[in-house]
């Protein structure tokens, strides 16, 4: 995961109300999902991954019941085409590519992009440059616009960087830039080594995960199959599971492999099942729930990643 | 003093084995549970299998084989163990994506790829490895479409695990020179025989366990485990042993094991026995230490096949174990054991010679703890699981760099293949011109002008059907003229999925 994703996904959430994000970075980690709820992911192009990845990857749905993008060529058609509808209407759209863009992407769509990635294809764009600090390190993201659309939505992420620099904790450093007609710059930056690294809470009804019924209002049902595989892109330092029912001799996962893990009733009266994933390694993080047979009924109801 | 700690522990290769694992109700997850516990001694193991929350050995964790390939990547090392039931449909899937060293415990797999969804074409493509023989009904089954028991004997679809294996373990002669015979030389150059392994149990004494079990310590007992399953010739045994209490043998049998109706009625057919009624009992699924303590009390294990394919037997690994005197038919694998570490049974006349064998063991209960004896021995320094481990290994480090087929093409230009036609062109020169090709491909019928053509169609009625192979769809057909002239075929060679 990249470390500055959170803060990434809060500066686009407040600069961009109404925003819904495309990340088709995967089979790498994402870097908008899961961070910026309701992002829609997936991979740019499906048939050159490595047949095993592909076979992960196409297990997975979307909370609306829809696969990864990229595995469904009839479906993504009109997603890709920029169809209101396939983006729930929503006010601004933006797609991340890990890399250059395979795709036409709509016109009026804004690309975040690798630093100095080609817009090869489509119409011309102006570069927003991003730099975002995560301790250490100085991340940077490139946001392409439409030209006539520049000075408003650079306004609008200074405006933002400027408010999180006043919230994230700690203490931040704001700077905005116009460098040229085509080109301008926001960076956020801590003034000392802090990372902005909020908790995330995704009920189960916003998981992407490989069952083939997707999660009830209760939360996700379990009890038939036994075990499910959730996308969770990122690996967080610690991770909640919270189930329904008998969770007697539920078991986490991560990328696979069992997570020593915690059981601890909450006040809520569910059982949190508590874990420290392994660090994430270059793909994309999955997350794994399973139960013994003999287990009662029992449902996911949320996740939480802790900081 | 701490790098010197961390430099002192040898660099171990991480193995990452796809196959079931306990609690699964199969053999090959007994199997697979004891060879990875000795395998991880010399790797850093990890099992992938459907259950994640499976019973591994020690040292071994259990990886979800969807994420497997992550752990296998950057040089690990695969290893699959391939039986032929649907337990084991992920661990094909596997040998696809991730190529490594396959054991084949049942060298046909038609039963596997029936039932995990194999599609029609799939079943089709796996009858290319039929025997020019066989050709004739092979194009028959795929005609109509219509699959008997007996076709699991002809037909094994091993093929594709042949191909895209970096090696491949059986556990017998029998079952290495069957896929010779079926695949030829060539493809199965990597194939080596690995003796079925000896299970490390706690073995507890014949008194032991007849007092767990309540059998009376000087009756002569009779077992056989598994699943009742029609190839265990059940149905013989109980004649046999029909014949045998009308002359005067006093003998117990137990099945240790679940009954199969579906492929034997076997508690409907000791029931018709009167002789047995009072002697035979079926125990159902046991646990291990159940299973073992039924074998361990044993005086003889009876364990026939018929017919067989070449699969081996977890059973008779535990009978060796335990010292019971084991009963196998002469056939297949079984024809390999030792003649004193085994009493082999004729499948001409099995039922009086094994009624024969049961009366006289019966009768002298110390000949059956002779055999079993030596049977104990033969497996002590033929099927050790230390010894088999290092088999394993030395297997896997040997091959792990040996190239595999490429999965078939997709999207790219269909590859022709050209064939002279002539008078004296047969089926199984077209099944070979052909072998090595899945998915789209055309074959060129050549021959030197249109006229020729034209003759050869009106003396030989019905051309391709006789020409092309059963697995070979026929997609289109065109007439060539010109310096290439002929027939240039569009087919569909299909594909392993």
């Amino acid at each position: 995961m990249s470390s500055a994703a959170p803060l990434l996904a809060a500066l686009l959430r407040v600069a961009l109300p109404g925003l819904r994000a495309l990340d088709l970075g995967l089979p790498a980690p994402p870097a908008l999902f899961p961070w910026l709820p309701g992002t829609v992911c997936g991979v740019p192009d499906a048939e050159a991954l490595p047949p095993a990845e592909a076979a992960l990857l196409r297990r997975f749905r979307h909370p609306d019941g829809r696969p990864l993008i990229g595995f469904d060529p009839t479906a993504d058609a009109a997603l890709l085409a920029g169809a209101p509808a396939t983006w729930d209407d929503a006010a601004e759209r933006l797609i991340r590519f890990a890399g250059a863009s395979p795709y036409r992407p709509p016109p009026d769509a804004l690309l975040l992009v690798p630093p100095d990635a080609e817009d090869a294809i489509g119409v011309p764009r102006a570069r927003i440059l991003l730099l975002l600090g995560a301790g250490d390190a100085v991340e940077r993201h490139d946001v392409l616009v439409p030209p006539p659309r520049l000075e408003a939505i650079h306004a609008a992420l200074r405006d933002a960087a400027e408010a999180l620099a006043g919230a994230a904790g700690g203490r931040w450093l704001a700077r905005a830039l116009a460098i040229s007609a085509e080109i301008a710059s926001v960076a956020l930056l801590p003034e000392e080594a802090q990372t902005f690294r909020p908790g995330l809470s995704i009920p189960a009804t916003a998981l992407v995960h490989d069952l083939p019924t997707p999660a009830g209002l209760d939360g996700l049902d379990l009890s038939d199959a036994r075990q499910v595989r959730l996308l969770l892109g990122t690996s967080p330092r610690r991770l909640r599971a919270f189930v329904r029912g008998g969770a007697s001799g539920v078991a986490l996962f991560g990328n696979g492999q069992r997570l020593p893990a915690t059981l601890a009733e909450h006040p809520s009266g569910e059982t949190c099942i508590e874990a420290e994933p392994r660090p994430g390694a270059s793909a994309a993080a999955v997350i794994g729930l399973a139960a013994p047979r003999t287990a009662a009924r029992f449902v996911l109801t949320r996740l939480e990643l802790l900081p | 003093m701490r790098p010197e700690r961390e430099s002192s522990v040898p660099h171990r290769e991480r193995l990452t084995a796809f196959t079931p694992l306990p609690p699964e109700r199969n053999g090959i997850a007994d199997y697979a549970a004891f060879l990875l516990g000795a395998l991880a001694e010399h790797y850093d193991c990890g099992a992938a299998c459907e259950d994640w929350l499976a019973d591994a050995p020690p040292g071994v964790a259990v990886v979800d084989p969807a994420l497997a390939h992550r752990r296998a990547a950057g040089g690990g090392r695969v290893l699959h163990q391939l039986g032929n039931n649907p337990g084991h449909g992920f661990v094909l899937r596997a040998v696809r994506h991730a190529p490594g060293v396959s054991t084949l415990h049942d060298p046909g797999l038609l039963h596997l790829r029936q039932t995990t969804g194999a599609p029609r074409g799939a079943l089709l493509a796996g009858l290319r490895d039929a025997p020019p023989a066989f050709a004739r009904y092979a194009r028959q089954v795929a005609a109509e479409d219509r699959w008997s028991r007996g076709d699991h004997l002809l037909f094994d679809m091993a093929g594709e695990v042949l191909a895209r294996s970096r090696a491949v373990a059986v556990h017998s002669r029998f079952a290495r020179n069957r896929l010779r015979a079926l695949h030829g030389e060539e493809a199965t150059g990597h194939v080596e025989v690995i003796p079925h392994l000896l299970p490390p149990l706690a073995v507890p004494s014949r008194g032991e366990a007849r007092a767990r079990l309540g059998i009376p310590p000087d009756a002569f007992l009779v077992c056989t485990a598994g699943f009742a399953t029609a190839a265990k010739r059940l149905d013989w045994l109980i004649a046999a042993m029909d014949l045998a209490a009308g002359r005067g043998a006093a003998f117990l049998w137990i099945h240790a094991g679940a009954e199969r109706s579906e492929e034997f009625p076997l508690a409907a057919a000791i029931a018709e026995r009167l002789a047995l009624r009072n002697r035979a009992r079926i125990t159902g699924y046991l646990s291990e230490g159940a299973l073992t303590d039924h074998v361990a009390a044993a005086d003889a294990l009876v364990n026939l096949r018929f017919p067989s394919a070449g699969e081996s037997s977890g059973s008779l690994a535990r009978g060796f174990a335990a010292g019971a005197g084991c009963v196998v038919s002469d056939t297949g694998a079984y024809a390999e054991l030792p003649r004193n570490a085994v009493l082999h049974v004729p499948l001409a006349g099995a039922v009086p010679a094994l009624a024969e064998a049961l009366a006289a063991l019966a009768a002298d209960p110390a000949r059956a703890a002779a055999i079993g004896e030596e049977g104990r021995r033969f497996a002590a320094a033929e099927m050790a699981l230390p010894a088999v481990a290092l088999r394993y290994r030395a297997l896997i480090e040997a091959s792990c760099d040996r190239p595999v087929a490429s999965p078939p093409r997709t999207g790219a230009a269909a590859p022709t293949v050209a064939v002279a036609l002539g008078p004296d062109l047969t089926a199984a020169a077209v099944a070979r011109a052909l072998r090595g090709a899945e998915g789209s491909c055309r074959l060129l019928l050549a021959t030197t002008d249109l006229e020729t053509l034209a003759d050869l169609s009106l003396e030989r009625p019905a051309l391709l059907d006789s020409l092309l192979p059963p697995w070979a769809a026929l997609r289109a057909v065109r007439v060539l003229d010109g310096p290439r002239a002929g027939l240039l075929l569009d087919l569909d060679a299909g594909r392993g999925s």
